[in-house]
């Protein structure tokens, strides 16, 4: 068994050229329909490998939340791009090339992205991440336009931010994405806004963010096992919609989407076959002192202006209708593109409904343990009543009130509301939440499930507001190292696809004795270095909805450190750079090296011992690069001459 | 005196964004981070780069100063642009109109920009149309949690200018 996160496996299957759907940084290259878009994306052609190198500042945070550590950050930041890297649908690739020297003049030309620790971002802002490209316009007829460099920027100031909290990783992951050229999705997505998000450490991209990757930089498989619909929203004028969002949703699984053209039409591609509905919603507005709705950049014309949405309306399902029971459905086959799926809309002056987030109590089947309230909350099959808490704009009237007609229903029948138990729910902020009982159905299967809030004048769908999971989330009771080296992790909620991590690093596995225990061998770390102990479930789930963290100090010892020959790399040539360590412990296959360049290619490292290694690399013609810039990571590890090391 | 009075948009804020992702700041946390809290209008923008950042950098003219060093305008930078062509993006951040009337909580880098607290937090719009007038705080669809991380919903702030005067001063004189 796999013990990688098999991200993509429903998506095994490509389209032969770049798709639309999903919503990317939009050039259009025509005033008027048809409209040719092209989005901004890496060119793999220009980068090794089809592969994007990602380098981490040698000027980490200046504080750190107690027991956080720069190591520990770096190993998040390389798991968050694992996540995207891990998408067998999608032919890009991303490499940890090390640190990198924020203040050196010349880093290359090669695509990349930058991570950054700024003290530059202000009080309240935690992070910002995007593309940069040629500002001049798109000349002749290119089919994308290329990221020269992307920039992903942290807060400098860590202390209240650790670095194992989901936050942590959840934005680090919806970052990197914005660096690679997505944008916002309305789908509960990692990449979504305005709505909740179900992306979690154990479940960090939906079906919309695979689909938008694998469609930005497909591989040569994913267009035959996947299909695409296709149709336009009007107004009841006969106008038609600029950006309405329309997805395509399953009562069983994970919704995808596209926006519409200008001229109403949209394509939705790399969905995955299976039945489903369809249903077109307007953009969030923009609110003072934002530029746009949804905080999308909008598509551009031939001259760079942008092409805002042009009017709000409700929210409809295919052919026209807010009862998604008498939506019409569509049966989407792989390699396919089903057309005509033409979705009329009425002109709404404004979205009174909008921006829901759900919110619960993870169930743990031990009430000895207080729960911690998780958005998109996993729903425990068999249990008898739950309570779903929501928040979002329009759900409360001026008084605090139940807003009028409002209405909470299941897309599908997975779930039954308790009809009369609708209140506003008190804690922790009075007057923002409203609460309502459910029950799961016998019949319901596990996995992602929606709502429909039905309202005065509108309606919203919230897609993956709940996640209904066989068992109570994973927790660990203690740990037990063995003479061997190996890790026994006791606890709970264990089986055979449950991943450990040691931060952002996962530990290899050694055995699953089939109820509460999981032997692992330790990754790599300094002597001393505190690491917090995760165990993730394949359902959503994982330790970090508990409150307890488990912790493991490694022994102590003195500091790696490691010197390093040649003194620089060849220019225009080849170099074997020898590396001896003290203190280090270099694996084969675990040890990487960089030098902070995308320019400078790693073609090979020999490790000859835990303290010695040799690394293969080519520099490019006219640079002059000292080895002294080194990076070599194992694991935890992270040992570069930059940092003093 | 007139009631602080919440918002109907009350969620807006909680919502699951992270083009920027935000923590949330009470008027008191604003106050007290801010280096400049100014009433202005904008006049017109310029790019400038730190780092590796390319930032829109608004010039104001500065009626009014609640906090900070007296001076008649005031530059506001606000990250992406368009600088040595190359456009730079960052979904979130918030544009300021020229000739748009704005309260700002302004914070001082340590490169020797004044950016906003919070993003958008820190931007109030005004509206001087009103009696006294009055000034309301910028919504965001980023998400926004507190100091522990967890998301949190808030209510934009929404009073006469003449009582967020009276809180700055009340929150400086407590600082003092």
């Amino acid at each position: 068994m796999s013990r990688r996160l098999a991200i993509g496996a429903a998506l095994a299957a490509t389209l032969t050229t770049p798709g639309w759907g999903y919503y990317y940084y939009v050039h259009l290259t025509s005033a008027t329909p048809p409209y040719s878009p092209i989005v901004e994306k890496f060119d793999l052609t220009a980068l090794p490998n089809k592969t994007v190198s990602f380098f981490v500042s040698t000027q980490g945070p200046s504080a750190l939340a107690a027991g956080d550590s720069y190591e520990a950050v770096v190993s998040e930041v390389r798991a968050a791009a694992d996540v995207w890297s891990q998408v067998s649908t999608s032919d890009l690739r991303l490499r940890y090339g090390g640190l990198f020297n924020p203040t050196a003049t010349d880093q290359g030309a090669t695509p990349s992205i930058d991570v950054e620790f700024s003290d530059d971002v202000p009080p309240g802002l935690l992070a910002l991440g995007g593309p940069s490209i040629t500002a001049a316009p798109p000349k002749g007829n290119p089919t994308f336009v290329p990221i020269t460099h992307s920039t992903l920027l942290l807060w400098r100031d860590m202390s209240k931010i650790p670095s194992w909290q989901e936050l942590f990783f959840t934005t680090l992951v919806h970052e990197f994405g914005h660096t690679l050229g997505l944008q916002h999705t309305t789908t509960s997505s990692v990449m979504s806004t305005a709505v909740t998000s179900g992306a979690s450490r154990a479940h960090p991209l939906a079906a919309d963010d695979i689909a938008g990757i694998s469609l930005l930089y497909p591989t040569d498989g994913f267009a035959p096992t996947t299909g695409s619909i296709s149709g336009k929203v009007t107004f009841n004028d006969g106008s038609p919609v600029n950006l309405a969002s329309v997805v395509a949703i399953s009562r069983t699984g994970e919704p995808v989407s596209a926006m519409t053209l200008p001229d109403g039409t949209y394509e939705i591609d790399g969905i995955p076959p299976g039945f489903y509905i369809v249903y077109a919603t307007a953009l969030p507005a923009p609110l003072k002192g934002e530029a746009t709705n949804l905080n999308i950049r909008y598509p551009v014309d031939v001259n760079g202006n942008p092409i805002p949405p042009n009017g709000f309306f409700e929210t409809e399902f295919y052919p026209g209708t807010w009862n998604w029971t008498a939506a019409g459905g569509v049966t989407v086959r792989a390699g396919h593109l089903d057309t005509g799926l033409n979705i009329p809309v009425q002109h709404r002056p404004a979205l009174t409904l909008n921006s829901v987030r759900s919110y619960g109590f993870v169930p743990t089947g031990n009430a000895a343990i207080t729960p911690i309230a998780v958005p998109s909350p996993p729903a425990l099959f068999g249990t008898a009543k739950q309570t779903l808490v929501l928040a979002g704009a329009g759900l409360l009237d001026a008084n605090n009130n139940i807003a009028p007609a409002i209405f909470i229903q299941s897309l599908g029948t997975s779930l039954q509301f308790v009809a009369g138990s609708l209140r506003p729910y008190p804690a922790p902020n009075p007057n923002q939440y409203l609460a309502v009982d459910y029950t799961v159905n016998p019949t319901a299967t596990l996995g992602w499930k929606h709502l429909v809030i039905d309202s005065v004048d509108n309606i919203y769908v919230l897609p993956e507001a709940l996640n209904i999971v066989s068992a109570p989330p994973p927790s660990i009771t203690g740990i037990a190292v063995q003479k061997d080296g190996t890790m026994a992790i006791t606890g709970n909620g264990f089986n055979e696809d449950t991943q450990i991590f040691f931060d952002g690093i996962e530990a290899a596995f050694v055995s699953f004795d089939g109820g509460h225990t999981i032997t692992v061998e330790p990754p790599a770390a300094r002597p001393g270095y505190l690491a917090r102990i995760l165990a993730l479930n394949s359902d959503g789930q994982s330790s970090l909805f508990l409150p307890s963290l488990t912790t493991y100090t490694y022994p102590a010892g003195g500091a790696p450190s490691i010197s390093v020959a040649p003194a620089s790399l060849t220019a225009g040539a080849d170099t074997l750079v020898d590396v001896v360590g003290t203190n280090t412990t270099f694996t084969d296959g675990a040890t990487t090296v960089g030098f902070g360049r995308a320019d400078v290619v790693v073609k090979s490292i020999t490790v000859l011992s835990p303290t010695h290694l040799t690394v293969t690399a080519s520099a490019p013609a006219g640079t002059n690069i000292a080895t002294s810039a080194i990076t070599v990571t194992t694991d935890l590890n992270v040992i570069s001459p930059a940092r003093g090391q | 005196m007139r009631r602080y009075f919440a918002l109907f948009s009350i969620v807006a804020l909680c919502v699951a964004a992270r083009a920027a992702t935000l923590q949330y700041l009470t008027l008191d946390q604003m106050t007290s981070a801010a280096t400049a809290i100014v009433r202005g209008t904008v006049l017109g923008s310029h790019t400038a780069v730190r780092g590796p950042v390319i930032y829109t950098v608004y010039t104001m003219r500065v009626s009014e100063r609640l906090k900070g060093r007296p001076a008649t305008t005031i530059d506001i930078a606000i990250p992406g642009g368009v600088a040595d062509g190359v456009r730079q993006t960052f979904a979130g951040a918030p544009e300021l109109a020229t000739g748009g009337e704005y309260l700002i909580f302004a914070w001082r880098t340590q490169s020797g920009l004044n950016v906003i607290i919070g993003l958008s937090q820190g931007l109030f719009s005004v509206d001087s149309a009103a009696a006294g007038s009055e000034v309301m705080q910028t919504s965001t669809q980023e998400r926004i949690v507190n100091s522990s991380g967890r998301d949190v919903a808030i209510t934009p702030v929404h009073m006469a200018m003449a009582q967020m005067r009276a809180q700055i001063q009340r929150i400086a004189e407590v600082r003092q």
